[in-house]
């Protein structure tokens, strides 16, 4: 117990030590790093959570649409509100995002077009009258009115005031998914069933879009409009790479937006100096991109490494099994139980280099299934020899299958079979044997081994 | 004094000197919006407008790379460089959601927004040794033309290219578009139509990015295919209406920027006024407008309603009386006499005082209505072999809207099923003869 509380009061230190560094690296620039950190944490824990559904319902552009559609009400609510009210800022956003969102659905029931052409006319329709807004009130004001900073973000500003109201909508925010939770779920995956089982969609569908807007707004000031869809997008993306449980994926998705967060302010903050101003927004969705990219190379089981590795695995191991079959051929035509083999004599009975036998005999004896002795370098083992029988067997039965059931000519398969052979599960194999009654012998008259139900395997007959 | 300034608004963006010092904002952003409207018309019919939007965000990086090496905004490297990643993100887009679980609409959003940002870092970690203002990214600066009118050559050259590669090309896109097995039978290869496209548009885009910037380039792509769409369903008369389009959204926009109206940026305008000009088609366009369709609805049902009262004055014979039609039909008095003048308008109604009695033109609608209904339920109850008392709803509502010749086909159907039963229909609805 004491050392864990040890250990605790080690981790408190460092983060104190820490803190300390950051306040005293960024205070000339920054009130505080506390407001800092808690808005970026919490703003990519409340992007994460919502992406997840938006990224299951396919609709991952909607993000995109609204983060761009908010803008004339930002400017609005500026100019309005006299430039630093939040307040009129965020009705002035959610009022713009909202009615963007309701024109997408009209214009969708309305015209042909399809829902990429609707979204993508409106938001820009609507960013065009954002930007004629903004330098309009720089115009007025003769130079920059401090907007910019809500089209690429500049987290630095950010107020106490401004946290809270970020805390507000995160509480709103996952107290409705974990209220919702189930009717989510069903919404996400089957919007029809949801339906079917009564789960009001509509109104899902209705306080998902209002949460939406409210995430993009409150994340404007931090990531800016036009980049605030990958915060919801992409830490969601990357958490659909590693699981397949919805819960585990809000979790993981709202934990790689707190970090793609922390990680962004603080090199947006390192990288801005005297001359510079790096915006905050374009360095968290940068962050999120790159840890995007390594779910997808190497995400256990979705990875594109691991896949390959999988690929590469299996296609060694079918070489060798074949490896293992050749022997066994060999070794049916021969009078003696002798499980010694020349390479030489392998290779011409495969019609293949040596060299490319003695690559295939190594992977064999990794499995253990070939040693070596003395100069013949191929002596099968007992391992190999109850492998060898196993493939031998699901070939044959495969064939006699094809043959009994399936009615194909004798001479038509052996192709088939030579591709299931490696991959025929147990049961399917328990089945087939039951199907075609044990059988002794393929189509072809040769004998199917018998199932070997220990490691003693005794020859080939 | 008042009024000749209102009306400054509207004659001094016109006036000789105005346009004398602003006429590059014209021509550029003509050439611009008509360039990538045309483009956008292909775009938009092969329902790839979210990957011109994730294409014309990506180049951003390609842009100021080239930028970079070349040192100014015409530099060759610049084409270079965003042709390179702007084709690369589409590989990347194409090998996120092949190779993994991520669908398409994520894997676009995911590529898009990591390129754009990692385009805006890179300004900002140079913007002190380059001349390129963040600004720029996100609304273009079209007002540099004024300065610089040269700059509008290659924004034409590319115009005249992409109407070239229209010309020569029109047969090959059109057929690709809408027929893709058919351009496979002819040996037109799809791909390479689809990566022209994409290189013509980034190309273009390219071009376009210091008039317009990477954003709203997008709303002159899409707003003219999307608004040309909405009058007509033929392509060449489409690639015309967006031109037309492209060239009013600017003639607009300008006016909306002008010192004297808004004084704001212009291209921001041209995108607002493509916009508006958007939701004015939409509410009035034939066919598939807002308004349009409101007046088809409104005429059925005022369709609906007089043959509903024809065929309550048919029943009720001498005693249709106003007060009595009203009733029957659950209408306020008002209402019903709206109907009744429609009636007599249309030559159906006479009215003397409180008796309403049918002219022989009306009878014979009554009687069209009498016999689509009663052809109906016989048809519902012998082909569809429903319930001979849960037919009538059904026909109630269908009887509007079959005319002579359905009439006729429904006799056949149901005629020869009579003939065949020999008389044996006991059950089912009579059938009165029309005549």
């Amino acid at each position: 117990m004491w050392i864990l509380a040890a250990r605790f009061s080690a981790l408190e230190g460092s983060w104190e030590q820490l803190r300390g560094t950051v306040s005293r690296l960024f205070d000339s620039r920054i009130e505080g790093v506390d407001c800092v950190v808690w808005a970026a944490v919490l703003l990519g824990v409340v992007c994460g959570v919502l992406g997840c559904f938006i990224v299951l319902r396919r609709q991952s552009l909607l993000g995109d649409a609204i983060g761009h559609s908010v803008l004339p009400g930002v400017c609005l609510g500026f100019i309005l509100g006299g430039g630093r009210s939040t307040p009129a800022l965020l009705a002035g956003a959610l009022v713009a995002g909202l009615l963007a969102t309701w024109m997408i659905a009209v214009l969708q029931r309305t015209t042909r077009l399809k829902s990429g052409e609707c979204m993508v006319v409106v938001f820009t329709g609507f960013y065009g009258l954002g930007i004629m807004l903004l330098v309009r009130a720089g115009r007025a004001q003769g130079g920059s009115a401090g907007l910019e900073r809500f089209l690429f973000g500049q987290i630095a500003g950010i107020s106490l005031a401004d946290v809270g109201y970020i805390a507000g909508v995160t509480v709103l925010t996952l107290g409705a998914v974990v209220v919702l939770w189930r009717k989510l779920a069903a919404w996400c995956f089957d919007e029809g069933f949801a339906h079917g089982v009564g789960t009001p969609t509509r109104t899902i569908e209705l306080v998902m879009t209002v949460l939406l807007t409210l995430a993009i707004v409150i994340s404007i000031q931090a990531v800016g409009v036009v980049l605030v869809a990958a915060l919801l997008v992409t830490p969601a993306a990357t958490a659909y790479l590693l699981t397949d449980r919805l819960h585990r994926m809000v979790l993981l998705a709202a934990l790689f937006g707190a970090g793609a967060g922390l990680v962004g302010v603080f090199t947006s903050l390192g990288l801005s100096s005297a001359t510079r101003d790096m915006p905050t927004g374009a360095t968290i969705v940068l962050t999120a991109g790159v840890v995007f990219g390594l779910a997808f190379l190497f995400s256990p089981r979705h990875g594109v490494l691991p896949r390959l590795a999988r690929l590469w695995e299996r296609r060694r191991r079918t070489g060798a099994e074949n490896l293992l079959k050749t022997l066994y051929a060999i070794m049916e035509n021969r009078v003696t139980d002798d499980r010694r083999f020349g390479v030489s004599d392998v290779a011409s009975a495969r019609q293949e280099s040596a060299a490319h036998v003695r690559t295939l005999a190594k992977v064999a004896r990794r499995r253990g299934w070939l040693e070596r002795a003395g100069d013949d370098p191929l002596v099968l083992t007992d391992d190999g020899l109850t492998e060898a029988r196993h493939v031998v067997r699901n070939h044959r039965l495969w064939e006699l299958f094809l043959t009994q059931e399936a009615k194909l000519a004798a001479d038509h398969v052996h192709a088939d079979a030579e591709y299931i052979e490696h991959v025929l599960p147990r049961d399917v194999i328990a089945r087939l044997e039951q199907m075609l009654d044990h059988p002794r012998a393929d189509p072809h008259g040769r004998v199917i081994p018998l199932r070997v139900l220990n490691g003693a395997a005794g020859g080939v007959r | 004094v008042n009024t000749l300034a209102f009306l400054q608004i509207f004659t001094q963006p016109w006036s000789r000197e105005d346009l004398g010092v602003y006429w590059p904002i014209l021509a550029e952003g003509a050439l611009v919006s008509v360039a990538l409207g045309l483009i956008g018309c292909f775009l938009v019919v092969r329902g790839l407008s979210l990957l011109g939007d994730a294409l014309s965000h990506s180049v951003l990086p390609g842009i100021v790379v080239g930028f970079l090496i070349g040192g100014s905004l015409h530099s060759p490297w610049i084409l270079v460089g965003a042709t390179a990643v702007g084709m690369g993100a589409a590989f990347l887009v194409q090998s996120v959601q092949s190779n993994s679980r991520v669908k398409e609409d994520a894997s676009l959003g995911i590529v898009f927004t990591s390129l754009f940002a990692l385009g805006v870092v890179l300004i900002n970690l140079y913007a002190g040794q380059a001349d390129l203002d963040p600004g720029c990214v996100l609304y273009g600066n079209i007002e540099n033309f004024i300065i610089d009118p040269g700059g509008i050559w290659p924004m034409a050259i590319v115009l005249c290219g992409v109407l070239v590669g229209l010309v020569v090309f029109y047969r090959p896109l059109l057929v690709s578009t809408f027929d893709p097995l058919l351009a496979r039978s002819l040996g037109i290869r799809a791909n390479w139509v689809h990566y022209g496209l994409m290189a013509a548009l980034s190309l273009t885009i390219v071009t376009s990015f210091e008039a317009v910037g990477a954003i709203l380039a997008v709303a002159l792509l899409i707003m003219p295919g999307a608004t040309a769409r909405l009058w007509t369903d033929r392509m060449p008369s489409m690639l015309k209406l967006a031109a037309v389009h492209a060239v009013l959204s600017t003639v607009l926009g300008y006016w909306l920027s002008h010192p004297a109206v808004l004084d704001t940026s212009a291209s921001g305008s041209i995108s607002v006024a493509g916009f508006g000009l958007f939701v004015v088609s939409w509410l009035v366009s034939p066919r598939q407008g807002v308004l349009h369709r409101a007046w088809v609805r409104r005429q059925l049902r005022q369709t609906v309603e007089l043959e509903n009262l024809v065929k309550a004055v048919e029943g009720m014979g001498a005693g249709a009386t106003p007060a009595a039609l009203a009733h029957e039909a659950g209408m306020s008095g008002g209402r019903m006499s709206a109907v009744m003048a429609r009636g007599v308008s249309r030559g159906w109604l006479s009215r003397e005082g409180e008796r309403v009695s049918l002219t022989d033109q009306g009878r014979a609608s009554a009687r069209r209505l009498q016999r689509a209904h009663e052809l109906w339920e016989a048809f519902l109850h012998q082909e569809v072999g429903l319930p001979s008392d849960h037919v009538h709803d059904a026909a109630e509502w269908i009887e509007h809207h079959l005319n002579r010749e359905k009439i006729e086909g429904l006799e056949r159907a149901v005629g020869k099923r009579r003939e065949g039963d020999a008389g044996a229909a006991g059950g089912a609805p009579s059938l009165s003869s029309g005549d």
